[in-house]
């Protein structure tokens, strides 16, 4: 047995202190996860004295590290806001306790989130950095995308607690994963080499199966599952040999190195391009874009609604960052690339939005509906990504801001749509009939995400639909051609079409009436699952007028 | 074309145990068969690594897969009850069948056969001379615990996911009354 010198340690371990403060949101989430687990575990079931101390403590911490978010948004606010905020944030994790005999579980794993959220915003300022090895980059842009990953998952947190199926299952286990899941994809947006890449991937992966089976015993649930992971384990399959050819060819796992080979002139463009698009396969299936979308349908209506909610925002936003990186990494910039990455982007655009939209069109189920228009919304965010070389990054950067937007309202549409299944017991579209006069309230937030999500005004989806437009018309060939206009075009067709099944719902809502002799419970009142449709409310009407501040915080979103 | 010798002998009488026995996994109907068939193949692919001088990759692969996860198959066979299937009301959009199947099967393997052709043929491999056979595991050990020390402690993540996953989905509470 052979112990090594001090001085060798420090060699082997050099620079892994520092980067370990650098991944602290990661490690926030991990531990707030294995808490979960371990305060589920002992104190969970029972409502006794441990529940009761831990449920105060969690809502003294969750108040606090909701107002530390305040002051690293925005430094410095008036003592106005910080106390509404406070005193709102008093009021919902109240909610969250009082709904539930677990509801501090979920509680807990809000904390971890919160506090996630202000180390990242703590960090944002920070050079763009390589940890590990260049194993995982901090920049910019990942940071944009971890805190959209941050707020859905909070809003998932919030919805499961709403969630009625969910409330006598053990909570515990759904959260932990959950936080994990996250933490994943936090590694996913940064990662920079292939080992990361897969073992992030899986880690999203692999909690996503967890996930989407929650409601035991429920059979559209565990089939829903079961195909996530078969065409999972495809989708890995064909990645991971994308992967090995690049390791075949260079020699290296790194992002660095084969971005060196698949520049430095034409080695073998024909085997670069297949181990190229092998690998974008494997993201464009994590992100749902056509043709790798099938999956899409049917584990979105089988899984629980907070979970279907969770995955088409999260899930999407992180295969798209991958996605982007790695466009990025196969082109090395703007020049010097063997295939028109901006071209193949745009046709894999263009055939996902219109795929997406024709398919929602005859869907009466509205989870169904819901899914088929997430996987049209990728395409409208792959306009961006198309134009990922514009100056300033005007691509990617409207890409990330519609991500948000897109959180939003997509999160905000299916919150709806678990309140209305919660009183009514259906998803089916038929059953929005009438709903304004019976739940106004519930059908004006509907209403206004399923505009936003056309993409009209006043709404944020108009604003973020803007700048993808701007984005894709701007563009600028290598010969000074604006090539992607073609793309802009097929993307405004498509939004005429969205308008039908989008205002299908709406009509139902406000111009018909239920059906005579079946007289649906009113809406009752659940009123955190209220208070969350309307957090997501007011951002989507807010940020359709004043977007400046955070369509500013989305531009220069350089990448490492 | 180069001399056979016994390299290259062993190496494809070790790729056709691999590929074999994979392909006749596909057509078993039977998973108990599907088990066995799956045993030759890793035992393939062990031998392969030990060709390729890969000594710690090829006992985990002995260890692991043939030891641990094709024993569990069986026990999971075993232990797992029938049950009978029946309908979730999820639609299935665009199942393939009948013609559909067969054309797209055939389609999937010609682009399958294009693409293998295409890598074998004109991928500018990375190659290196091949040194004395020398162990491999202090190195690998090394690498682990610095160049690759993040994904090595994701793949802990990883593996407490599916644990907890696992022991959730299996686990039979009394009040569900299954």
């Amino acid at each position: 047995m052979e112990w090594i010198s001090a001085g060798r340690f420090a060699e082997l371990s050099h620079g892994f202190p520092g980067d370990l403060v650098a991944i602290a949101p990661e490690v926030a989430l991990a531990t707030a996860a294995c808490a979960v687990l371990l305060l589920d575990l002992g104190l969970g079931g029972t409502r006794g004295r441990g529940g009761g101390v831990v449920a105060a403590l969690a809502w003294v911490a969750a108040v606090v590290a909701l107002h530390r978010v305040l002051g690293a948004v925005w430094p410095g606010a008036p003592l106005a806001a910080q106390l509404a905020l406070d005193l709102g944030g008093v009021l919902v994790f109240g909610l969250m306790l009082a709904g539930a005999p677990n509801g501090w579980v979920g509680l807990v794993a809000l904390v971890g989130t919160l506090y996630a959220l202000e180390l990242v915003l703590a960090r944002s300022g920070d050079p763009a950095a390589s940890l590990f090895r260049a194993m995982l980059v901090t920049d910019r842009f990942a940071t944009f995308f971890k805190v959209v990953l941050l707020l859905g998952t909070a809003a998932t947190i919030l919805a499961s607690s709403v969630y009625r199926p969910m409330e006598d299952r053990r909570v515990g286990e759904f959260h932990s994963v959950l936080l994990l899941a996250t933490m994943g994809m936090f590694l996913m947006v940064g990662a920079t080499d292939a080992v990361m890449v897969y073992m992030s991937i899986e880690l999203v992966s692999i909690a996503s199966f967890v996930l989407v089976a929650w409601p035991r015993g429920d059979r559209s649930a565990a089939e829903a599952s079961l195909k996530y992971i078969v065409y999972s384990a495809v989708a890995s399959g064909v990645m991971v040999y994308g992967l090995s050819l690049f390791y075949g060819m260079t020699g290296s796992t790194n992002l660095a190195d084969l971005t060196r080979f698949t520049t430095r002139g034409q080695p073998e463009a024909g085997v670069v391009a297949i181990a190229s698009f092998l690998v974008l396969a494997g993201f464009g299936y994590k992100m749902a874009m056509v043709p790798f979308h099938f999956w899409a349908p049917d584990v979105y209506q089988g899984a629980p609604t907070p979970v279907t909610a969770y995955l088409s925002v999260t899930s999407k936003a992180a295969g798209v960052a991958i996605f982007a990186r790695f466009v990025h990494a196969f082109t090395g910039g703007p020049s010097g690339s063997l295939v028109d990455w901006t071209q193949v982007v745009a046709v894999l655009a263009a055939l996902t939005m219109t795929l997406g939209n024709l398919a929602a069109l005859w869907q009466g189920n509205l989870k169904r509906m819901l899914a088929y228009s997430s996987v049209a919304h990728v395409g409208y965010v792959l306009m961006g990504v198309a134009a990922w070389d514009a100056p300033q990054g005007a691509g990617l950067n409207a890409a990330a801001f519609y991500l948000l937007v897109y959180f939003l309202m997509n999160m905000g549409a299916f919150a709806v749509v678990l309140l209305v299944a919660d009183q009514v017991g259906s998803e089916e579209v038929e059953t929005y009939r009438g709903l304004g006069s019976r739940a106004p309230f519930t059908a004006l937030a509907m209403s206004v995400f399923l505009i936003a999500l056309i993409g009209l005004p006043p709404t944020a989806g108009f604003v973020g639909k803007f700048q993808l437009f701007a984005a894709a018309i701007d563009h600028v060939n290598g010969v000074g051609r604006h090539d992607l206009v073609w793309l802009a075009v097929v993307a405004g067709v498509n939004t005429a079409i969205s308008v039908y099944y989008y205002m299908r719902v709406v009509k139902n809502m406000w111009l018909e009436h239920g059906e005579e002799g079946v007289r649906e419970p009113a809406m009752g009142p659940p009123i955190l699952g209220h208070l969350t449709v309307l957090m997501l409310l007011v951002p989507v009407l807010w940020l359709g007028v004043f977007f400046g501040r955070v369509a500013q915080a989305a531009r220069s979103l350089s990448l490492y | 074309m180069r001399t056979l010798d016994y390299g290259t002998l062993a190496f494809w009488a070790f790729a056709a145990t691999a590929v074999v026995p994979a392909f006749l996994v596909l057509v078993t109907r039977d998973v108990v068969r599907m088990a066995f068939w799956l045993l030759f193949s890793f035992a393939g692919f062990a031998g392969l690594y030990f060709l390729l001088g890969a000594d710690f990759l090829a006992l985990t692969q002995v260890m692991v897969y043939i030891g641990g996860i094709l024993i569990l198959i069986l026990f999971g066979v075993m232990l797992t009850r029938r049950r009978d299937g029946g309908d979730s009301g999820i639609a299935r959009d665009g199942a393939p069948r009948g013609s559909g199947l067969v054309v797209q099967g055939v389609t999937a393997a010609g682009l399958l056969g294009l693409l293998a052709a295409a890598v074998h043929t004109r991928t500018p491999w990375a190659v290196r001379e091949a040194g004395e056979p020398a162990y491999t595991a202090a190195g690998l050990g090394d690498l682990l615990l610095t160049d690759f020390i993040l994904p090595f402690e994701v793949a802990s993540v990883v593996l407490l996911v599916a644990l907890v996953g696992a022991a959730y989905i299996v686990r039979r509470e009394p009040e569900e009354g299954e």
